[in-house]
Order: C-alpha cells, then structure tokens, then sequence
C-alpha cells in the first residue's frame, strides 16, 4: 500500500514547495502598485501606498469592493456566492493576489510603477 | 452486463454523495480548491479492483457532471472537470508504472487535480500570477492525497474483487 517510492514522492514535493514558500517570503519584493483586473481586463491601477476603496464594477450585480489600506489591499465585501475572495485577507507583497473566481476578478501587486519589471539592462 | 451497470452505479453514487457531503461539512479555507476530494477515495478504488481504463474514466466523468449539474454551475463544471480528470489520467498512468503504491498514486491523483484546477484559473483570468498559489495547492493536494489512498487501500484489501453475493 505504501511503497519506498510513495515516501520519496511526498516528502520531496512538500520539501520542494516549502522551500518555495519560503524563498517567496524572503525574496518577496516590496509592492508598489495595486492592480484590479476584471475579467482579464485592467479596470484599476493604484498605488500601494494610497488608501483607497474601489467597487468593481462600478455598479450592478457580481461585484466586489477592493480597500487599500496602511500598505495593504483585500476585499471587504462581495456578493459572489462563496466570498472566498474576503477571507483571503490581506496582501502587501509584489506577486500576491486575492481572486474571485466567480467574478473573473484578480488583485495583484506589482513591484514598480512600469507595467513590466526590467530584469537587466545593457548597453 | 446488468452487474457492471449496477456496479457503475453504486461507484457513481458513492462518489456523487461523497463530494456532496464533502462540499456541506467542510470549512472553506480562503484559498479556492483546498478539499479534501473524499470523492477520489472511490475513484483509486476503482483503480485498484478493476483496474479497467474506461471504468476509472467513466466513473470519473459521469460523477463531475452529475454533481456539477446539481450542486454547482458551469464554471464549476469547467474545474472541477480539468481538475478531475487530468487526475484520472496520471493516476491511471502512476499505476501503469507500477513504481507507486496506492498511496503514491493517490497522492498524483491530488496534486494534479489541484494543478489542474489551477491552470483552468490562470486560463479564466488571463494570468501567470496565480503560480503564486502552487505551493499551497500542492502540499494540499498531497496531505488529502495521503489520507485520500490510506482509506481506499483499507478498502481495496478488503472488498477488492467482491463480486456480488448469491
């Protein structure tokens, strides 16, 4: 039922993922900018370091309300079904994200104020 | 014929009840797709008393439609089908191998039903970002994996290859 092969299966994968976990905690970069993207389209870019309270979308059914607060953003309410997306807390991080599966809604935080990082340069 | 039909049945039914049960007991966690996936616990039972490809997909496909249909919604339906049988697949795969206990399989059986759910969410939002989650998902997918093939290897020594009583 368990064979040798089984053990080296889960303990490498949680190994591997731990160590994941962590790297992403120690290397994770301060965020800046706070994206809202609904249904795959930017509807918000804000700064990390502004509160702010937005409702996506602006009015009508399936939304949710995205706060920015003391460097941190979640959402504080939504009307989708299993509001898993409120009790996914707060992110302050470059790379988090809070979804709403059900509202197609994602909110990230990117590391710069450019919409794509610049890894290197040369000249 | 009727005997695989009301096999198929009872498989079905049991794990249909079982992802029912699954979705009213547990306590969600934040993070979409953490369950435990006690469904899976009949499908690695098919696996290992059959053992038949068309059984485990069968089983498989007709107990994500049902209880999508009645449970959930299309979108659902979408997840928990990527999710649901690309598990079916590596874990039919796994034990073609024959390098994994039932337990290992199981726990492939998991992590790639996670996976899978994830990659239909990173489609749907148009994003790479989510891998921000795989960590999580995987260790999840692996505990409920474990616990998930413990239970049906239980089952596969005992019942494995009843065939019906007289």
């Amino acid at each position: 039922m368990l064979r040798k092969n089984d053990i080296i299966l889960a303990v490498s994968v949680i190994l591997i993922c731990i160590g994941m976990i962590v790297l992403y905690n120690i290397f994770g970069k301060e965020g800046e900018v706070v994206h809202i993207i609904s249904d795959g389209y930017e509807c918000g870019v804000l700064p990390l370091n502004e509160n702010a309270v937005m409702r996506v979308p602006d009015s009508g059914r399936d939304y949710n309300i995205v706060v920015i607060k003391d460097g941190s953003v979640f959402v504080s309410e939504a009307d989708c079904p299993d509001s898993l997306c409120v009790n996914q807390g707060k992110i302050s991080r470059a790379g988090e994200t809070i979804i709403c599966l059900p509202h197609k809604l994602m909110v990230t935080i990117s590391g710069s104020s450019l919409q794509e990082d610049i890894d290197g340069k040369t000249y | 014929m009727a005997k695989l039909t009301s096999r198929y049945a009872v498989y079905i039914s049991l794990a249909f009840i079982l992802s029912y049960l699954e979705s009213l007991i547990w306590l969600p966690i934040p993070i979409p797709g953490i369950k435990p996936g006690l469904a899976n616990i009949v499908i690695v039972f098919v696996l290992y008393d059959t053992g038949r490809i068309r059984d485990v997909l069968a089983v498989s496909l007709v107990r994500i439609i049902l209880s999508s249909l009645i449970f959930g919604n299309m979108v659902m339906m979408i997840y928990s089908l990527c999710g649901g049988m690309l598990s079916a697949f590596l874990m039919i795969a796994a034990k073609k191998m024959k390098r994994f206990g039932i337990i290992g399989v199981s726990i492939i059986g998991g992590i790639s039903h996670n996976i899978g759910q994830l990659a239909v969410a990173a489609v749907t939002l148009l994003t790479y970002q989510l891998i921000y989650y795989m960590p999580v998902l995987i260790i999840s997918g692996t505990v409920s994996g474990f616990l998930v093939g413990l239970f049906s290897g239980i089952c596969v020594k005992r019942i494995s290859g009843y065939n019906g009583g007289t």
